[in-house]
């Protein structure tokens, strides 16, 4: 699942170990500041929290951060001007901090209580650059001694932000170096925190991509699984010209749900989870069997028909799978039913089809609405020799399916020829590609919209949650 | 919350006068303290920082502090008061702060401070008091039975409130020995009244123990303490081991032998501070004192062995 914030539980543990300095370096508008405040939203149990900043008033910081005012109040908030960084030494403004920090008290609420534990300072240096920009290498370090001296006297704990590229001698200095970016992965905007040094702690993940909105960041976690609770699906009305997907957000999303007749073309790259692919689809089928309507869905060589058909049946009545439902996949002979459909023998592209088209005639004959899925990047590696039959009966299908308003869910993998002709025939062309373990969507036609995607199965199967990339 | 501290001195603050009428004389007359005390404004509100402390309290809240700590001559515990209930409630919420967070409550410090200014500004080397011992009978069995939390939790609430108990009765305390509480009690006006209000607090710390504390700690699943307690009079000497004052002399170590002797809930009053009470007094503590035992120790002004009175079993 992706988290409401960064909840780093190795920064907490870098912190409860003894560690005092970390610089989050990056350039602007990499959100730096929202790291540093998320990091601090995490410690105020046993923190004050400092906001060091120039020119930045509380009420500014609160209208950026609406949520730290809980947790920041505006006199912890201290403001060094422009005028005075000009006017006065480095060292002096640094002491002049030193003292106001050191001079806070703590204030006593019921005398006759146990006290509470002195909270330790946590301070977050934003302006830093600013303050040692005209010192030389020696007047630095000698800041840096100041910051580092104070927090440890205090038993606190400072934060560094810097946006200048060259900060060699605070990276040695401090305990910890984090680094935010902002970068393209092909043509999609991505950001990531780089845990490039944390003293004391083995740093398994070191990249972390992340969105940045309202202020606020929400870490990307890897894909999670589901463990199913067979709870009773609950069935989205189709709109007159399209049909729901099972998922509300899903349906906001691409504007109410697919058009009816329409053909929906998902890319997905070759390092994808493959179980990604199980939340997106399943709903929509779950929706399709409960209106009564049908499904006839093609599996790869690979994949279980009776583990698949597990992951249907709790959520649709036994009637209805009998009647509206079609696995057409390999099996192992003994597996085949009404629904399993076995298509083990079919020894060429042209049969195959042939018995496809056929099942897709039986269910159309019940005058049902059917949802037709194929992965043809599959269907390629099954039968390399027909690859111009097999993009053929691509367009074939796409004509039968917007002849009788039927939904084609087709996908296809780069490298394969079908992928071309699946990105033009198609309606929505979806792209689900990985970044540093992480799932992302995008719509790449039309561009609807760009999310990272997770599993949420509290409705007891599972379906998209999508965070949308900021 | 800590806030941003703005010193103003006391003249410019608050009148001496109206602070005479809010807390009452030495040693509670803080505010003349300025080695300790700076008044202060925090947050617009008008206080005291705690030099040693490093915390500000507000005169308001000093005030009320004070009030509840300061000697009342007409102080007693009974079993259903409003102030069992105010205890009860104290307990209560100590109780279920202390196991998150065990430190000592800052009127605890300031009873402690109090205790040391008094014995430093004596002038005389050697002072009488009244000695009162007290401690939780069985504590060994205690301790291996509870978590070091519940332990160190039930131990504060029991140090607190003897404390605070000990102040209501015109004593100091002069040392936490793990569950034991070590308390002197001065001549304020003659040595009868202060003998008075040794014994006086003893028999409030047994119904304290009984109506407010037992059953906060049951409610707690922590169990049921009694006390043992002993009192005695005499001349003891100021000594300071490092900045702190402490107390030594035969009637301190007297103290000490004598409540050892005693059942659980029982007091035992030595022989000393007996013979300072008054006959009609003395007829009455006789009445409530089932027993009396001899001390393996010789009474220096009787040249005998020494004699202790113990109050009934149960006492309460």
């Amino acid at each position: 699942m992706s988290s409401e914030n960064v909840e780093f539980p190795i920064i907490k543990k870098f912190l409860d170990i003894g560690n005092r300095t970390l610089l989050i370096k990056g350039d602007a508008g990499t959100g730096k500041k929202t790291l540093s405040l998320d990091l601090a939203k995490n410690v105020v149990k046993d923190y004050n929290i400092y906001f060091i900043t120039g020119n930045k008033k509380a009420e500014m910081l609160y209208s950026w951060y609406p949520w730290i005012e809980s947790f920041v109040p505006s006199e912890n908030i201290l403001e060094v001007s422009s005028n005075e960084l000009m006017s006065n030494d480095s060292n002096f403004l640094l002491a002049e901090l030193v003292n106001r920090i050191s001079n806070t008290v703590a204030i006593v609420n019921d005398p006759f209580v146990s006290d509470e534990e002195p909270k330790k300072p946590f301070i977050i240096m934003d302006i830093w650059d600013s303050l040692t920009m005209e010192l030389t290498p020696q007047m630095r370090i000698n800041a840096e001694k100041i910051v580092t001296s104070l927090v440890d006297k205090h038993n606190g704990f400072v934060v560094f932000l810097s946006d200048k590229k060259e900060t060699s001698s605070l990276e040695q200095l401090v305990d910890g170096v984090i680094q935010t970016s902002k970068l393209y992965v092909e043509n999609f905007m991505m950001r990531e925190i780089l845990i490039k040094k944390l003293m004391g702690i083995e740093i398994r993940i070191s990249k972390i991509p992340f969105s940045f909105r309202n202020g606020k960041l929400t870490a990307f976690s890897r894909f999670s699984y589901f463990n199913l609770q067979h709870k009773k699906f609950e069935p989205i009305s189709d709109s007159e010209n399209r049909f729901s997907t099972g998922n509300q957000s899903f349906d906001d999303k691409i504007g109410g749900g697919f058009k009816k007749g329409s053909i929906i073309g998902i890319e997905i790259d070759s390092d994808v989870d493959r179980y990604a692919f199980v939340p997106f689809l399943l709903p929509i089928v779950l929706n399709f069997l409960n209106h009564n309507n049908s499904a006839l869905l093609s599996l790869s060589s690979d994949q279980n028909a009776e583990a698949y058909l597990q992951h249907i049946s709790p959520h649709v009545d036994e009637q209805k799978l009998l009647e509206n439902f079609r696995l057409y996949c390999h099996t192992f002979g003994d597996t085949t039913s009404e629904i399993i459909l076995d298509r083990s023998n079919e020894q060429n592209f042209e049969l195959a089809h042939k018995n496809w088209l056929n099942y897709y005639e039986q269910l159309k004959a019940k005058q049902k609405c059917v949802l037709m899925q194929v992965d043809y990047s599959f269907i390629e590696l099954g039968y390399r020799g027909n690859i111009d039959q097999i993009l053929k009966a691509m367009i074939e299908n796409t004509r039968n399916i917007r002849h009788n308003k039927d939904l084609m869910i087709m996908t296809s993998r780069p490298g394969f020829q079908t992928l071309g002709v699946m990105k033009s025939a198609c309606d929505i062309h979806f792209r689900i590609f990985d970044h540093e373990g992480c799932t992302f969507v995008s719509t790449d036609k039309p561009k609807l919209f760009y999310s990272n995607i997770q599993t949420d199965s509290s409705l007891g199967y599972p379906k998209l949650k999508f965070t949308d990339v900021y | 919350m800590t806030f941003i501290m703005s010193t103003f001195s006391l003249k410019n603050q608050i009148s001496s006068t109206k602070m005479k009428n809010l807390i009452p004389l030495f040693p509670f007359d803080i505010q003349n303290d300025r080695s300790r005390f700076q008044s202060t404004i925090v947050r617009n509100q008008k206080g005291y920082y705690d030099l040693v402390e490093k915390k500000f309290i507000s005169t308001q809240l000093m005030k009320a502090l004070i009030d509840e700590l300061k000697p009342d001559d007409s102080f007693q515990i009974k079993s259903d008061s409003v102030i069992i209930d105010k205890i009860k409630k104290r307990i209560n919420q100590n109780l279920s702060f202390m196991q998150k967070n065990a430190r000592d409550s800052y009127s605890v410090k300031l009873l402690k401070y109090l205790s040391n200014r008094f014995l430093s500004s004596q002038s005389e080397q050697n002072i009488t008091t009244a000695i009162l011992f007290v401690d939780i009978v069985k504590s060994t069995n205690l301790a291996t039975t509870l978590t070091p939390d519940e332990m160190s939790s039930l131990v504060r609430v029991f140090s607190l409130e003897l404390s605070i108990l000990i102040s209501k009765h015109s004593g100091f305390v002069l040392k936490y020995a793990g569950d034991a509480v070590i308390a002197y009690f001065p001549i304020i006006n003659n040595v009868e009244e202060t003998c008075q209000n040794a014994i006086r607090c003893a028999k409030s710390m047994n119904l304290l123990i009984k109506h407010a504390m037992n059953p906060a700690f049951e409610k707690f699943g922590l169990p049921e303490i009694k006390i043992r307690v002993g009192v005695e009079v005499g001349k003891n000497q100021i000594v300071f081991f490092g900045s702190d004052p402490d107390l030594i002399g035969s009637t301190i170590t007297m103290a000490a032998k004598i409540y050892p002797v005693t059942n659980p809930s029982q007091i035992a009053i030595g022989e000393e501070i007996f013979k300072k009470l008054r006959e009609s007094q003395q007829i009455q503590l006789l009445q409530e004192y089932s027993d009396t035992k001899k001390l393996p120790y010789t009474n220096s002004s009787t040249g005998k062995e020494y004699v202790v009175y113990l109050t009934k079993d149960g006492f309460s």
